[in-house]
């Protein structure tokens, strides 16, 4: 039975879109993945020796960070780890027990990128643990607890996404620490590597975490073993609670229905909740930053603190309204009015990020001109960009699904990545010609001037993007159909 | 008002859609069947420029639809649920569709007092998004909608295919009701050959992409339709 899922897997791998896009992205994609698992693998083996020069005992040291990696892999897992699922409706009626299919999803599960890049740090960190004369016992309890953590998450992760909001409340806690522990206010360290270092002292305390990640298999099959019904798949979600009119939107006219739609989209479904709550997380991006030296690295904190709405949001457009494109290609609604409506929006949410931002300006003067600026920048510049790229980018979005590692596959093409170069590196070097030939005033002047002039130039790049969009409409309505 | 001129539609090298003249004139409401792949869903995706014609074009009103927007002021469509929004309830809906054609909260709310009846209470303040309603109720929602704004032009893809048996008749009333007051084109497509002799002044068959039968309709349609496609089953025994 197991030996048909896997076929069926398989088939279903290989033939999905994924396959077609082309040779130079999947060469770029293979070696920015090999890179990351070469560092983590340098820093496997070399974390030992160079935590040892520094004067810090080695195994205290990580026991120190392991709590904020678990922490955040729980959120990343949240954010980009797919859900284990099959389609499993069709088998349903077939000669299948349940409890055959529930165990190979859970089982599946195991199988994925989040539980294996950690080995490419535990492994050989354990190893060295060993050869360097470390109790051999207390490095397996140790390195035990650590995989148990892994799957741990693993678990909670599907637990947590059965069950919604748990991840905000997370999310905001580890934020909160990170921040605490940064500016050196509250050491949650002090109380956490005790205990991490106790499953070295007393391996079979190990026993505990596995035991945990078994609990949370049970617990999850249990609760598929509840829900794996076909009138689950048609459940009724009634008594909805969003009844917000927006009727100041109306005075807007054809825009303002457009606005309204949006607005809504944003709320009432996961993906673009998830992604405009994650843009916003971005403005806390640069408080990680606050002294750093090189330059160019503060224009793009700058960039992504002010634009992280407008670059999430606008590399999707149309591709939100994937699901309904042809209505509103049918409609008589004009390109023109379709793309300011989404442009509006975009606009609104770099002013939002602009405002909320302001608390740089207590922290860090000069990064916080440089948000204006770039923000300015953003609205009348990256934002005519990103629309051009969003046109390229036509893929079918589930606007129930969550979001995806590394963004959706197909939305790599060469257009976008050539792209990337006025939007990311363009400001980067208008940044540093002015810097060094007058000074940082100059700098942040030109970069809001250039934003200005876009705006002015608001016709004829709304001309130019109408055009494009035209042009690529039918192969856009063609490649939603690809769910 | 819609007219095609040799229309073709190939796909990588199959030719699915083969019209060398239809011409519909205002007023008329056409009926569109033939079996599955015959390419009634290809030839109302032309009309709405949601694909490109391999040769040939499609004048609607005397404006090709290809390279210009305007007909679509005046015409409506709904041809599947790529035509519906699932996160919004169905007066949201008609509110969005209505305001897009220059309706107001108001109008709309008197438009659709008018179907009370095909909407049983099942689709009306029942605080539900449409992406949670039944297949029928769905389509109920989008055939609505594609009548609103007094378009000149409707064009509706199976309008009474999920649909149970009230509602269809339901449906065929309000269509009935439309298409008499010959003031504007209704194409529909259906494999339901009485419903759409009953509503339809014309019928066209297409069989494999090209017209094979063009009827005015009378009594004796629906007998000469249902000849054709049991002969069809016939002459694929022999």
């Amino acid at each position: 039975m197991i030996g048909q899922f896997l076929k069926l897997e398989w088939k279903s791998f290989t033939r999905s879109s994924m396959f077609n896009y082309n040779m130079a992205v999947k060469i770029i994609l293979g070696i920015i993945a090999a890179f990351y698992l070469m560092v983590f693998l340098m820093m496997g083996f070399l974390a030992y020796y160079g935590m040892e020069e520094e004067g810090y005992e080695p195994l205290i040291t990580v026991n120190q960070y392991i709590i904020f990696w678990w922490l955040s892999d729980l959120v990343f897992r949240y954010f980009l780890q797919k859900m284990p699922v099959m389609k499993v409706k069709p088998l349903l009626t077939q000669p299948i027990t349940r409890k055959t299919i529930i165990h190979y999803l859970l089982t599946k599960s195991i199988v994925s990128f989040f539980n294996i890049y950690s080995l490419f740090f535990f492994l050989p960190f354990a190893i060295t643990l060993i050869i360097e004369g470390y109790s051999w016992i207390g490095v397996l309890g140790w390195y035990l607890a650590m995989r148990g953590l892994v799957y741990l998450n693993n678990f909670l992760n599907i637990a947590i996404n059965n069950k919604n909001k748990v991840f905000i409340f997370v999310a905001i806690v580890l934020g909160i620490l990170a921040l605490l522990q940064y500016y050196n206010f509250f050491d949650i360290t002090a109380w956490t590597t005790p205990i991490f270092q106790a499953f070295y002292d007393y391996p079979w305390l190990c026993i505990f975490i596995l035991g945990i990640a078994y609990y949370l298999y049970k617990y999850n099959y249990s609760y598929y073993l509840r829900s794996l019904y076909l009138d689950d798949e048609v459940q009724v979600h009634s008594a909805i609670e969003d009844q917000r009119e927006f009727s100041w939107l109306d005075r807007f006219g054809l825009v303002g229905a457009l606005l309204k739609n949006d607005i809504r989209m944003i709320l009432r479904n996961k993906r673009p909740k998830l992604t405009a709550l994650s843009s916003f997380l971005f403005i806390g991006y640069g408080l990680f930053f606050l002294n750093e030296p090189s330059e160019a690295f503060l224009v793009m904190i700058a960039l992504i603190v002010s634009g992280g709405f407008l670059f999430n949001f606008g590399n999707y457009v149309p591709s939100w309204d994937s699901s309904y494109y042809p209505l509103l290609m049918s409609q008589s609604v004009h390109y023109k009015q379709y793309l300011f409506s989404k442009w509006i929006l975009m606009v609104l949410g770099t002013v939002i990020s602009m405002v909320i931002a302001i608390f740089y300006a207590f922290l860090n003067q000069k990064l916080y001109l440089l948000i204006l600026a770039l923000g300015v920048f953003n609205i009348g510049f990256n934002s005519y960009i990103t629309l051009l790229s969003g046109a390229y980018t036509k893929v079918y979005i589930d606007l129930s699904a969550g979001l995806k590692m590394f963004g959706e596959k197909q939305a790599f093409n060469v257009t976008n990545l050539i792209l990337i170069i006025p939007k990311l590196v363009f400001p980067i070097i208008i940044y540093i010609i002015f810097r060094f030939v007058y000074d940082e005033n100059a700098a942040f002047i030109a970069l809001a001037v250039i934003g200005l002039i876009g705006i002015v130039l608001f016709k004829p790049a709304f001309y130019i993007l109408e055009k494009v969009y035209k042009e690529e409409k039918y192969d856009a309505i063609q490649a939603f159909k690809q769910k | 008002m819609i007219k095609s001129i040799n229309l073709q539609k190939i796909y990588s090298g199959k030719c699915v859609l083969n019209i060398q003249e239809l011409d519909i004139p205002a007023g008329q409401c056409l009926g569109l069947v033939g079996n599955n792949g015959a390419g009634k869903t290809t030839f109302f995706s032309l009309i709405l420029d949601l694909i490109q014609a391999t040769h040939g074009s499609i004048t609607n009103n005397g404006i090709e639809v290809s390279k210009n927007e305007e007909w679509k002021k005046f015409t409506n469509a709904f041809l599947d649920e790529s035509f519906l929004i699932p996160y919004l309830t169905p007066e949201e809906y008609f509110y969005f569709v209505g305001s897009l054609r220059g309706m107001t909260k108001e109008v709309v709310n008197d438009f659709l007092l008018d179907y009370k009846d095909i909407f049983n209470d099942e689709i009306l303040g029942q605080k539900k998004y449409i992406r949670d309603l039944s297949k029928g109720n769905q389509k109920k929602v989008g055939v609505i909608g594609a009548l609103m704004g007094n378009p000149k032009v409707i064009i509706l893809d199976e309008p009474f295919a999920n649909l149970d048996p009230t509602t269809q008749f339901r449906l065929r009333k309000i269509l009935k009701t439309l298409a008499e007051a010959k003031d504007k084109v209704i194409l529909i497509s259906s494999h339901d050959l009485m419903h759409t002799t009953d509503v339809c002044d014309r019928i066209v068959v297409l069989s494999k992409g090209t017209i094979v039968k063009d009827i005015q309709t009378n009594p004796e349609t629906l007998k000469d339709l249902e000849g054709y496609f049991s002969d069809h089953i016939e002459s694929e025994i022999d």
